[in-house]
């Protein structure tokens, strides 16, 4: 007995699932193509008509080297393999063992190789491209195990049964009993196999002890191109996802959607130290923040009093699309904000960022921020909170910066006007911001000049070992994304003693004027700097070519986009509700249960409350005789109807039974009329004894009505002929039955 | 009946446990929802094989159909109607053992619900003897065989094992009874016989044939001559085991079996037996030895069973008995004794053909399937 196909084709699937689920939590897509394609040919290859399958010790002759040549590879490179070289090794062996798939051991192989799959993509994965392929695949893999276990305990039996039995001797049947086929039997199992799992891992999941994700799940989420950290350490390809982030739109002081003039730069993290170890970039040590608890529908001021909020302010409505996270991204600088009831954000106020006070992602999934784009001293003043010291006159860390900073302000420092130099600003804080103003242009139009080039790519990119990153990208290479321009410019600024910082957040280019409103993508996540230009004061200087970016963002354009506004909810709701579920999340869906139960009761003692009026209508309706009459026509209508349905219902199990459930929809009729032809004979007075067949009844109707026994051997011959002689059960065939049939109802009889 | 559930675990159930403590702890170490998402399925996994075997196992009723006997080296098979009492699980992978039989199992692909099946039961037994068939145990590990799951029902049956049979070709029987006076002779019963029987009235229709004259002169009334039954050869098996099976090791060489020999003689009683009544013989059986009832000697297929009944159930561990079957004596028939080891002439008479059962292996030209 060999497993049926159905059971290999699902297996199939599932396998596709476990590697599609892996492939796309790793990006691999690449990978994922090739083994999607080679598992399809597999189906048709290994499972079709004439199969032709690899041979197992070829097969594993192929997995053995592949694991070789990654030892020595590994060996090699002095580098222990990750996770995701373990994966691509596990799905490479399940291609191929998906051509040499012989017996149900090879089945079993690939399901154990499929799960190993699943759990290194659980491992990764968090968009919700490969958590569908994760859970259907996770929930598929039980009934696809039984089915392979079924196949191999009784090739286990049938192998005990030969060893036992001597060639010539297994006259005995080994083969599936008799009744419902395995497969339908196997089918229901599958359906409740899955259901069970589903249940279950929905408990476990809602149940589990957290302990919170916090900054951990941060990192391993999908961030939508935005993240909390800027590090030039890794020379991979940046993100470059279509995916929508977020739609924002954007008031005018009038009240009106417009586009602003420039670009909107939404703040969601600043780094003002460089780490030459790690390179990357340090957030502040010193955070203020201030907690701003019951944010409502009105809008709820960080500051209590003091901020002009009448004249320039601007208000930006953001509504999150495929990022939960809870960074609240506003342009500098935000005076209020107004979302969903009994939020609490935090404001921090050396920063102007806005972040969830919970660590749940996801919660502030819409809001309003009003922000002043071109605020005052005196706002800022107030924002801050407090007079900020000017501080001592910064530095970096990495010497070789310096020099190319001081070379490229020789060339495009100001011409024509006084610059302070680094001597007054140090005693003059005037002087200070005049000059970090002017450096900062300087620098940026040097970034901007066209030496530079930006790219996305890094892997051309060449360094040598131990040299800096922002060295490179300046003395050398002069190419690199955005973070490589913020972080030189911001390098320079603080090596010429410029009190600068990198943000991090996203650039809002796309501008959809049928909808007003603003589409950050997830490729338009950005990086640049800010510079100190007052006491409390910040001016945003960017080195990136702005139109670089609108032209990479015009040449990304495709089909797919016009989907985006379905996919990138659901990937939202799939970030904030299923990944994001943290311990808070965990104890508000315990309350709201309690809460739903109460919920829940309300609507059965409503509808019991309405059962028991109408229970009393009817009484008063259906009382005295008139009342009876009806009670007793209603019942004898249901009746009736109760007895026809299971007539119906008995005949046509009874067909079911004669013709098998394979049966055609000709068949299922000529079988009808068949029965209803006996049926006719019997009111003839042809009665079918036991043990009477239906020619003995023709022959019995034709003593009767010559004419009448004709038409049911008409009748007889054709179901006969389809039934027993093989005969296919044609639309033709039916009509003459039929015709047949209605004649035998017209005879009289004598 | 009586029903029984016990599990029985299984290294695949060992290892998945461990892979979910493992999985478990990746989750502690590294917090994913996607994480505990695997746990929970892996959870569902284990409800799923305690559910679906638990109420698979419980909801299975089985029925023995018990052969009437079996014979040495044929297969025998024993026939189960398996019934799925649950009217929502199907059954899977189901194996059917007999306790006492050992390996040798039935199998079950499967049975929907509220279905019913045959299942067939394959055993070839080794010895001869009763089998008593105490349990009946169906077992599975469905659905992903983490534990195995079986389910006991004490049904007692007993089913006897015939001695082996080989053929005795037919001239080297004639060789063995032409030593007796085994020629045919009447059968003390009426017949169609050439011998006289005896005379009685006469029927209506009589042929003047028939009609006695001189007895029907003396009686004054018609009567007829009554023939005799024809009877055929007779052959009388005795198989000599007085000797205890310790006695005898110590007379055979070294090496031979001396629980062997004793079977082969048993073999040889009843292939002899099997082929003399497939020739048209008589058989009558007696063993020397052990307590065991004289068979008479009588032909045909029922009495052939009886014999290899009396065979299959000899207990070779009973105590032995030095005293002969005083069977009686039959002048016509040829004798046959059979002796596991050396022949004691003694035993039989002096016209006895005596076999030792080392002789088996020439007696039959080759194995066959008996008569």
């Amino acid at each position: 007995m060999t497993m049926p196909r159905a059971m290999q084709s699902l297996i199939l699937v599932t396998a596709m699932l476990s590697l599609s689920a892996f492939c796309i939590a790793n990006d691999s897509f690449v990978f994922l193509s090739f083994c999607l394609v080679a598992a399809a040919a597999s189906g048709v290859l290994a499972q079709g008509v004439r199969p032709r399958r690899l041979p197992t010790i070829v097969a594993h002759w192929i997995i053995a080297s592949l694991i070789v040549a990654t030892g020595v590879l590994t060996f090699m490179t002095r580098s222990p393999p990750d996770v995701e070289q373990v994966g691509f090794l596990c799905g490479a062996a399940l291609v191929i063992k998906l051509f040499a798939r012989h017996r149900a051991a090879d089945e079993r192989h690939v399901l154990v190789l499929g799960s190993i799959l699943l759990l290194f993509a659980s491992l990764d994965g968090t968009d919700l491209l490969a958590g569908i392929p994760l859970v259907v695949g996770s929930l598929l893999m039980p009934a696809c195990a039984a089915a392979a276990w079924v196949q191999v305990s009784t090739e286990r039996a049938a192998a005990g049964h030969a060893m036992r039995f001597p060639a010539g001797w297994s006259a005995l049947p080994f083969e599936p009993a008799a009744g419902a086929s395995p497969l339908r039997c196997w089918t229901g199992f599958a359906v409740a196999s899955v259901i069970l799992t589903a249940v279950c891992g929905v408990l476990v999941f809602l149940s589990f002890p957290r302990q919170g994700f916090g900054g951990d799940l941060w990192s391993r989420t999908r961030s939508g191109g935005f993240s909390l950290r800027v590090s030039l350490a890794s020379d991979e390809r940046i993100e470059d996802s279509r995916t929508e982030v977020m739609t924002v739109r954007w008031i005018g002081p009038d009240g009106l959607a417009i586009e602003h003039t420039d670009p909107l730069r939404l703040r969601g993290a600043v780094f003002d130290r460089y780490d030459p170890s790690s390179l990357s970039w340090q957030v502040p040590e010193e955070v203020e923040r201030e907690y701003i608890e019951g944010v409502g529908d009105a809008f709820v001021p960080f500051v209590d009093s003091g901020i002009d909020a009448r004249s320039q302010v601007y208000r930006q409505i953001v509504q999150m699309r495929g990022l939960a996270t809870n960074q609240v991204f506003s342009v500098l600088a935000p005076i209020s904000i107004q979302a969903a009831d009994g939020m609490t954000v935090a404001f921090d106020q050396s920063t102007m960022l806005l972040t969830s006070a919970s660590s749940r992602m996801g919660e502030f999934d819409r809001y309003a921020v009003a922000v002043k784009p071109y605020a005052s001293d005196r706002d800022m003043a107030l924002l801050s909170g407090r007079v900020i010291e000017p501080g001592p006159i910064p530095s970096f860390p990495v010497d070789g910066v310096q020099p190319l900073a001081l070379e490229l302000w020789e060339r495009w420092k100001p011409r024509g006007r006084s610059v302070p130099d680094l001597d007054e600003a140090t005693v003059s804080p005037a002087a200070r911001w005049i000059r970090n103003r002017a450096v900062a242009a300087a620098l940026q139009s040097a970034l901007l000049s066209g030496d530079f080039r930006y790219t996305t790519d890094l892997g051309s990119i060449r360094r040598r070992r131990g040299e800096d990153p922002i060295v490179n990208f300046l003395a050398s290479s002069r190419q690199g994304h955005c973070q490589y321009f913020a972080s030189a410019l911001c390098a320079m600024c603080q090596s010429m003693g410029v009190d600068a910082r990198v943000v991090a957040g996203f650039i809002a280019l796309e501008y959809d004027a049928s909808q007003s409103q603003y589409i950050v993508r997830s490729s338009n996540a950005h990086a640049w700097v800010e510079v100190r230009t007052g006491d409390a004061q910040w001016t945003a200087f960017d080195g990136t070519p702005t139109t670089t970016l609108e032209l990479l963002q015009a040449e990304r354009r495709s089909w797919a986009d016009g989907l985006r506004w379905l996919w990138d909810p659901l990937n939202f709701a799939w970030t904030r509700h299923v990944i994001s579920f943290d311990v808070q999340a965990q104890s508000e869906f315990a309350s709201s249960m309690v809460s739903t139960r109460e919920v829940l009761s309300r609507p059965v003692r409503t509808v019991w409350g309405a059962l028991d009026a109408i229970r009393q209508r009817l009484v008063e309706t259906f009382s005295g005789l008139v009342g009876s009459l009806w009670l007793a026509s209603i019942g004898t209508v249901l009746a009736v109807t109760i007895v026809v349905l299971a007539m119906l219902r008995s005949r046509r199990r009874y067909i079911a039974q004669l013709l098998g459930p394979s049966a055609s929809s000709h068949e299922r009729a000529l079988a009808r009329h068949y029965l209803d032809a006996l049926r006719a004979a019997r009111r003839r007075g042809a009665i079918r004894q036991p043990g009477m067949t239906p020619l003995e009844v023709t022959a019995t109707l034709a003593l009767r009505s010559p004419d009448a026994g004709m038409h049911l051997r008409s009748v007889v011959d054709s179901f006969y002929a389809v039934r027993f002689g093989g005969h296919p059960a044609t639309a033709d065939r039916c009509m003459e039955a039929a015709r047949a049939l209605a004649a035998l109802q017209r005879t009289r009889t004598s | 009946m009586r029903r029984r559930l016990s599990y029985r675990p299984a290294l695949d159930g060992f290892v998945f446990v461990i892979g979910v403590l493992v999985l478990v702890m990746a989750v502690v170490w590294r917090p994913s929802n996607l994480l505990i998402w695997a746990v929970g399925t892996t959870v569902g996994m284990i409800v799923v094989s305690g559910v679906a075997s638990g109420a698979m196992m419980m909801g299975l009723r089985i029925r023995r159909l018990v052969p009437r006997d079996a014979r040495v080296g044929h297969p025998l098979v024993l026939q189960y109607e398996v019934r799925n009492a649950s009217w929502i699980w199907p059954a899977f992978a189901v194996s059917i053992r007999e306790s006492a039989l050992g390996p040798w199992e039935g199998w079950l692909v499967s049975v929907g619900p509220g279905e019913r099946c045959m299942v067939e039961l394959a055993w070839r037994p080794e010895r001869r003897g009763e089998v008593q068939l105490v349990d009946v145990m169906a077992q599975s590990s469905f659905p992903f065989g983490l534990v195995g799951k079986r389910v006991t029902w004490r049904k007692r049956a007993t089913v006897i094992v015939l001695p082996r049979v080989v053929r005795v070709p037919a001239p080297r029987l004639r060789a063995l009874l032409d030593h007796g006076p085994a020629g045919q002779r009447a059968a003390s019963r009426p017949g169609h016989g050439e011998e006289f029987f005896g005379v009685r009235d006469a029927p209506e229709f009589t042929s003047l044939r028939d009609v006695a004259w001189r007895r029907s002169a003396s009686r004054e009334q018609l009567a007829v001559i009554e023939r005799a039954s024809p009877s055929y050869p007779r052959l009388r098996l005795v198989l000599n085991l007085s000797q205890p099976t310790d006695a005898l090791a110590g007379r055979l060489p070294a090496g031979v079996d001396a629980r062997q020999r004793e079977e082969d003689a048993i073999t040889m009683a009843a292939s002899i037996a099997s082929s003399a009544i497939a020739l048209g013989h008589e058989v009558s059986l007696r063993v020397h030895g052990l307590p065991c009832a004289a068979m008479p000697a009588t032909g045909g297929v029922r009495h052939l069973d009886r014999l290899l009944v009396q065979l299959a159930k000899l207990d070779l561990d009973a105590p032995r008995t030095s005293a002969m079957v005083s069977g009686p004596g039959d002048e016509r028939s040829a004798t046959v004794v059979i002796h596991p080891g050396r022949i004691d002439p003694a035993v039989g008479g002096g016209a006895a053909v005596h076999q030792s059962a080392a002789q088996l292996q020439g007696l039959a030209s080759r194995q066959g399937s008996g008569s």
